[in-house]
């Protein structure tokens, strides 16, 4: 039997390296979740540039309902229309809201879990009372009522989910800031005389990234569920925009004229839930110490 | 303990009031109030006096702040105020959706957390054997499908192959009659307790190897009891707190999380209120039932914490 020593020596518990990122493409679950998301991507930008095999809103009334074919993969609407351009568009509208949201809920929820960590007393206390009124508000009715108050366009959708996203990054980034900022480096930056920005910024902020990052992919997982949740609901891109959401909806009213109305926006959700969950998994996994030990 | 439970009870005090503001800013954000609410489209006709009068009966010509306290005092001695559209006071309206929403709620947790407890320790006795390879599926989808996916599956193959159409009947009380109603309940309960046993499932799975690798686990095995009786009594013992949380947390989701499928399945129910509450710039009955959803989301998370003391007696509340 032969032991592997890892000589390398982490310069704290938490932070993102290289070798992490080897270890993601080293389990399973992380590769396939990183294939799914890069075909996701690439379904993406082939419809951002236009390149679906049919123009996702060209309708043709004499092809209503049609089963798939060669000439249509996935089959046509109850309007001629391709399913699977519009199921292109969809993944894309759907990728688009959900990278925005969270971005912006990572970012502001990150600094306000970060700077309530660190700096503790009235701050986290501030913060630690709005993220409870935000998780005892129950979050799709948020989502409804600010999509209904803005009124509907993507940017709209965007805000709503970034809203109800938000509170669980201060949660995921408070957390790791209380153990980091009690660590020897940090207190030795202090002794330094190190100003409070450049402890937080250079010493902490570096060592709290990890919770982040897989927060972030899981995040996504569930902005895509929400986004596609509401846009179920008649709340999230308009017609004749194609988003996943809705052409469930419209499918399910019409299963027995064609399967593949419902099938096909159903399976790309689905596909892209899980695939952004098996990253999430994966990152968890190549990123928390403790347990790549046991692998 | 008792000073734990009145810190806890001050701060649930606090973040419900907190959800007060914020419900009541979100309402008066929305475009749109009760005048509109009752006259819709012939709001337009009104004149200045007629609208101002109207405005002045419905309170909503008062400064926001005496509205928004004129409102909480009324709710905190049970007066929940009356639906514009309905006429109906707001209280009764919510005694009628709020069963429907506990009841599916129950359900649904119930048969969760009993398959994904479940499919959960099988896949960890089997730690990357097939089985667990299955268990391991079986978590991914139930996470990846949206329920309002699931449940428009089970309508349409119901509805197409068994002519079963469980939305279509007009909802019946458990207390009218017990069979239709759980019939009723059965198939939305099924829809949530898919994506709740998956996020069980994976809980108690992480929770069981971790537990399954202490000493007390060795012993056991030395003392000569069957690995069944390990498994089930001492190490899902010994994960339950993880267990708990996530089964808690989920079921404190569905007070305020059941709206698509209450959508779906037209059962009547606290999220469809609220829905068409917004939809109809209903203040009182959107304020009222987001708080009573928030509150019943606040005592579910401290009883979990209380049965935490109940499990594991290392547990010190302070």
């Amino acid at each position: 039997m032969t032991v592997v020593v890892d000589t390398t020596v982490e310069a704290a518990p938490l932070a993102v390296g290289r070798g992490r990122i080897r270890r993601l493409l080293s389990s399973p679950t992380g590769v396939v979740g990183l294939a799914i998301v890069i075909v996701l991507a690439v379904i993406s930008i082939l419809a951002a540039l236009g390149l679906t095999p049919h123009p996702p809103l060209e309708q043709n009334p004499p092809e209503r309902f049609a089963a798939p074919s060669t000439s249509h993969l996935v089959g046509t609407d109850q309007f001629g229309r391709d399913v699977l351009s519009r199921v292109m568009e969809g993944v894309l509208a759907s990728l688009r809201i959900s990278v925005v949201a969270v971005a912006i809920a990572a970012t502001i929820g990150s600094a306000a879990g970060i700077a309530a960590g660190f700096f503790g007393g009235w701050t986290d206390r501030a913060v630690g009372l709005v993220t409870n009124i935000m998780f005892a508000f129950p979050a799709i009715l948020l989502a409804l009522a600010v999509v209904t108050a803005l009124g509907r366009g993507w940017m709209n959708t965007v805000i709503a989910i970034a809203v109800v996203y938000t509170p669980i990054f201060v949660r995921v980034a408070r957390g790791p800031v209380l153990t980091v900022r009690e660590l020897d480096f940090v207190k030795a930056g202090r002794v330094l005389g190190f100003g409070r920005p450049r402890l937080l910024i250079r010493h902490v902020l570096p060592n709290v990234t990890a919770p982040i990052v897989v927060q972030v992919a899981l995040a996504l997982s569930w902005a895509i569920l929400t986004e596609s949740a509401l846009s179920f609901l008649g709340l999230g891109t308009q017609p004749p925009a194609p988003s996943l959401g809705l052409m469930v909806s419209e499918g399910r009213t019409l299963v027995s004229q064609g399967w593949w109305l419902m099938a096909a926006p159903a399976s790309a959700i689905v596909v892209s839930v899980i695939g952004l969950n098996l990253i999430g998994d994966g990152l968890r996994d190549a990123l928390d110490p403790t347990r790549s030990q046991r692998r | 303990m008792f000073r734990y439970l009145v810190r806890r009870l001050a701060e649930a005090i606090v973040t419900l009031f907190g959800v007060a503001v914020l419900v009541f800013i979100v309402m008066r954000v929305l475009p749109g109030d009760e005048v509109t609410a009752r006259l819709g489209i012939e709001t337009g006709a009104l004149t200045d006096t007629q609208r101002h009068s109207l405005e002045r009966y419905y309170g909503i010509d008062q400064p926001l702040f005496r509205q928004f306290f004129s409102w909480l005092g009324s709710v905190l001695t049970g007066n929940f105020g009356i639906s514009v559209t309905s006429g109906q006071p707001v209280r009764r309206l919510i005694a009628e959706a709020l069963p429907v929403t506990i009841e599916l709620a129950i359900l649904a947790t119930t048969l969760g957390a009993l398959v994904g407890v479940g499919i959960g320790v099988f896949a960890a006795s089997r730690v990357d054997r097939p089985g667990d390879v299955v268990g391991q599926g079986f978590g991914l989808l139930g996470l990846g499908i949206p329920n309002f996916i699931v449940g428009s599956t089970i309508i349409a193959v119901l509805a197409t192959n068994f002519s079963y159409f469980p939305s279509a009947a007009r909802y019946v009380g458990f207390f009218e009659s017990p069979v239709e109603n759980v019939q009723q309940q059965f198939w939305p309960a099924v829809t949530l307790a898919l994506g709740l046993a998956a996020a069980v499932m994976r809980t108690t799975r992480s929770a069981f190897l971790e537990a399954n690798s202490q000493d007390f686990v060795r012993t056991a095995k030395g003392k000569g009891l069957t690995p069944r009786r390990i498994r089930w009594r001492h190490v899902l013992h010994n994960s339950s707190i993880p267990i708990v949380t996530i089964v808690g947390i989920q079921f404190g989701y569905l007070m305020g999380g059941t709206v698509i499928i209450e959508e779906i399945f037209a059962l009547p129910g606290m999220g469809r209120l609220v829905l068409t509450g917004i939809a109809q710039r209903e203040y009182a009955v959107v304020q009222s039932s987001v708080l009573v959803i928030a509150a019943l989301f606040v005592v579910i998370n401290l009883a979990v914490d209380l049965i935490y003391v109940r499990i594991d007696p290392r547990v010190k509340l302070t």
